[in-house]
């Protein structure tokens, strides 16, 4: 009897603590969206799609794919020859000095826009984990 | 019926072609050119400010807080930077050698600062008040180093510090760690509830009582006040961290340092735009000195058009016009007003990047970014209104309508205005004999575009738009050099020497 309640209790904690530990996606995705056109859309544009041969495509881009390369290049800066959706791209984006939360927010809502769709969820935690390579 | 449709779709379709129509004149591509470049700075990834020393001594910045001296061929970096709050658009921004320099080795620059500046409304002009509450020589020696430690403060808050430490004053305390210590422990300008004001001064004043007496049994007490003292801090935009204070996000903070060889002496900030804001927009910035040796500098609308940049109470969207100790110009346009900025010399700017003095027809000119669309081209005139976001040339970038309206009475319509966007940056004359075909054009930087822009202007009106340095990169700064060359910076590669052919 003590170890069903011993582990209820835990369970109940556990459950807890991921319910109010997280930012809820809803509001990261709101979040986000003020941050990305605070920071990113004037290259990327507000839809994503970018400028041909200049600032690479968000919308239903498969750079995106590796999300880590994603949270990097938006924490430390993304310089020197990529190729996104087939096209080659060479150019400079520096790190804007987004704090963790942030790139996480905007991550979720880049990820979720556009034709983009995801069944990831970004905390601060992931984007913290991610050091400079 | 049918006609009517057609005839309204014709229209609607002649407007919107006309909206997408390039402002002429129309820009073009020389077929052939006369010049070549050189890059002599190489290794500095965003080059956002450049200034010579001389023509073999040129200091550069590089966005991401360094400050690079280039001199005979070699590059050095520069320590004693204050430090710099990378975020969005912001960073390191413009340097400018003094015009005094080789008497004073003075420089000035701009950067975007987390550094909380209360409230900076110089009481410079409104020393009458302090004055009678000096007392004595001592007093008045404080006073004078504050005001050079700390140029922009609430005056209220100076004349209290004066009441608060008179007596410790007179019996020598350093009067700056003095003030510091006031400032973190009194001055709370975000909170409007009294009930948290009286709260907090209360726990203070227990605390300090505490840290007086030293007593070590006190010691638990005192940690439990100080947390309860933070508790109710939390609730406001600022969190004292690692025991300072800290609001969030920045604003552009204008510097000035003596510059002993590789070292910054003697740093002390002038200016600072308040209130702190964490969006990544608009800090302009861009630093210029007239022929009577004023100093301008710009600071952008901080990503808030509605309130900035028509109200003359708080800082962003403006130009400013400072002496060169910092102090502000008796003739300031807004001297005398109530709670202005006594700095700002023209309002209604959106994002300047770009500002030249220029020396024939002795005005202040700047260039700005619009929205989409809209780029301007100003004269600088004392406490005019440049009319951003009242009256634009530019729309949203989403498209979206900002202002039906082009221009207003009482708001000053530009030079020239870019549509579509170019995204200006830099600006310079050539004036000397080097590009006989170019003397007398304005150069600026393009962006978004990548080339360097030559604009000829005749009569107040631009007649004639080049690209030079085709696909170059982005194009952050232009200069003319004391050896009357074009120096040109291009983010990723570096600074260029525009070098004409031999003929």
């Amino acid at each position: 009897m003590k170890f069903i309640l011993a582990t209820y209790v835990i369970l109940f904690f556990t459950i807890c603590f991921n319910l109010f530990s997280k930012k809820p996606l809803k509001e990261s995705l709101v979040d986000g969206k003020e941050i990305y056109s605070d920071f990113c859309a004037q290259c990327h544009l507000e839809n994503g799609e970018g400028v041909e041969g200049i600032y690479p495509p968000l919308a239903k881009s498969d750079f995106l794919i590796d999300v880590n390369q994603t949270i990097h290049s938006i924490k430390y800066g993304l310089k020197g020859p990529v190729t996104v959706n087939g096209e080659k791209y060479n150019s400079i984006m520096v790190s804007q000095g987004l704090e963790d939360e942030e790139i996480s927010d905007v991550v979720n809502y880049i990820l979720n826009s556009w034709g983009n769709s995801t069944n990831k969820i970004i905390t601060e935690e992931i984007v913290a984990s991610i050091t400079k390579l | 019926m049918k006609n009517i449709f057609l005839i309204i779709g014709f229209t609607l379709l002649a407007l919107l072609s006309c909206n997408a129509q390039e402002n002429p004149p129309k820009i073009k591509s020389p077929s052939s050119s006369n010049y070549t470049y050189e890059i002599i700075v190489e290794g500095v990834e965003i080059p956002w400010g450049m200034s010579f020393v001389n023509k073999n001594d040129l200091l550069v910045t590089e966005k991401s807080g360094i400050l690079y001296r280039f001199r005979n061929g070699i590059k050095n970096k520069i320590k004693g930077l204050p430090p710099v709050y990378v975020r969005g658009q912001g960073g390191l921004l413009d340097v400018a050698v003094s015009p005094f320099f080789k008497k004073t080795k003075e420089i000035y620059f701009t950067m975007s600062s987390e550094i909380d500046t209360y409230n900076n409304i110089s009481f410079t002009n409104n020393s009458v008040l302090v004055e009678n509450f000096l007392e004595n020589e001592l007093i008045n020696d404080a006073i004078e180093l504050i005001r050079k430690e700390y140029p922009f403060v609430f005056n209220d808050t100076f004349i209290d510090f004066i009441e608060t430490f008179k007596d410790e004053l007179k019996n020598g305390a350093d009067p700056i760690e003095k003030f510091q210590l006031f400032l973190d422990v009194n001055y709370y300008p975000d909170i409007k509830d009294e009930n948290d004001l009286e709260k907090i001064s209360d726990l203070n004043i227990k605390i300090k009582k505490i840290e007086i007496s030293n007593n070590k049994n006190l010691f638990e007490e005192e940690k439990k006040l100080k947390k309860k003292l933070r508790s109710i801090q939390k609730k406001y935009s600022f969190i004292p961290q690692n025991g300072k204070r800290k609001s969030k996000g920045g604003h552009t903070a204008l510097y000035k340092a003596v510059l002993e060889d590789l070292e910054l002496k003697d740093v002390k900030m002038i200016y600072k735009g308040d209130f702190n804001t964490k969006k990544g927009q608009h800090w302009g910035s861009r630093i210029v000195f007239d022929e009577n040796n004023y100093l301008y500098f710009t600071i952008g609308d901080r990503g808030n058009r509605d309130v900035n940049p028509q109200d003359i109470t708080r800082d962003g969207g403006k130009v400013y016009r400072l002496n060169l100790d910092g102090s502000i110009p008796n003739d300031n346009p807004f001297v005398g007003k109530d709670n202005v900025r006594e700095a700002i010399y023209s309002f209604g700017h959106r994002n300047p990047q770009g500002m030249v003095f220029n020396k024939n027809r002795k005005e202040i000119w700047t260039n700005e970014h619009g929205p989409k669309g809209g780029d301007e081209i100003n004269i600088i005139q004392p406490g005019k209104n440049y009319g951003w976001p009242i009256i634009t040339y530019g729309i949203n970038y989403s498209g979206t309508i900002i202002t039906d309206k082009t221009s207003l009475d009482g708001m000053e319509q530009p030079l020239y205005y870019w549509v579509p966007s170019i995204a200006p940056s830099g600006m310079a004359f050539s004036t000397s004999n080097i590009y006989p075909e170019w003397k007398n054009s304005l150069f600026v930087g393009s962006l978004k575009f990548e080339y360097l822009e030559r604009l000829e202007i005749k009569k107040g009106k631009v007649i004639k738009r080049d690209k030079v340095l085709e696909s170059i990169g982005r194009v952050r700064n232009v200069k003319e050099g004391p050896d009357g060359y074009l120096y040109v910076a291009v983010e990723g590669k570096g600074i260029l020497k525009i070098i004409p052919n031999q003929k």
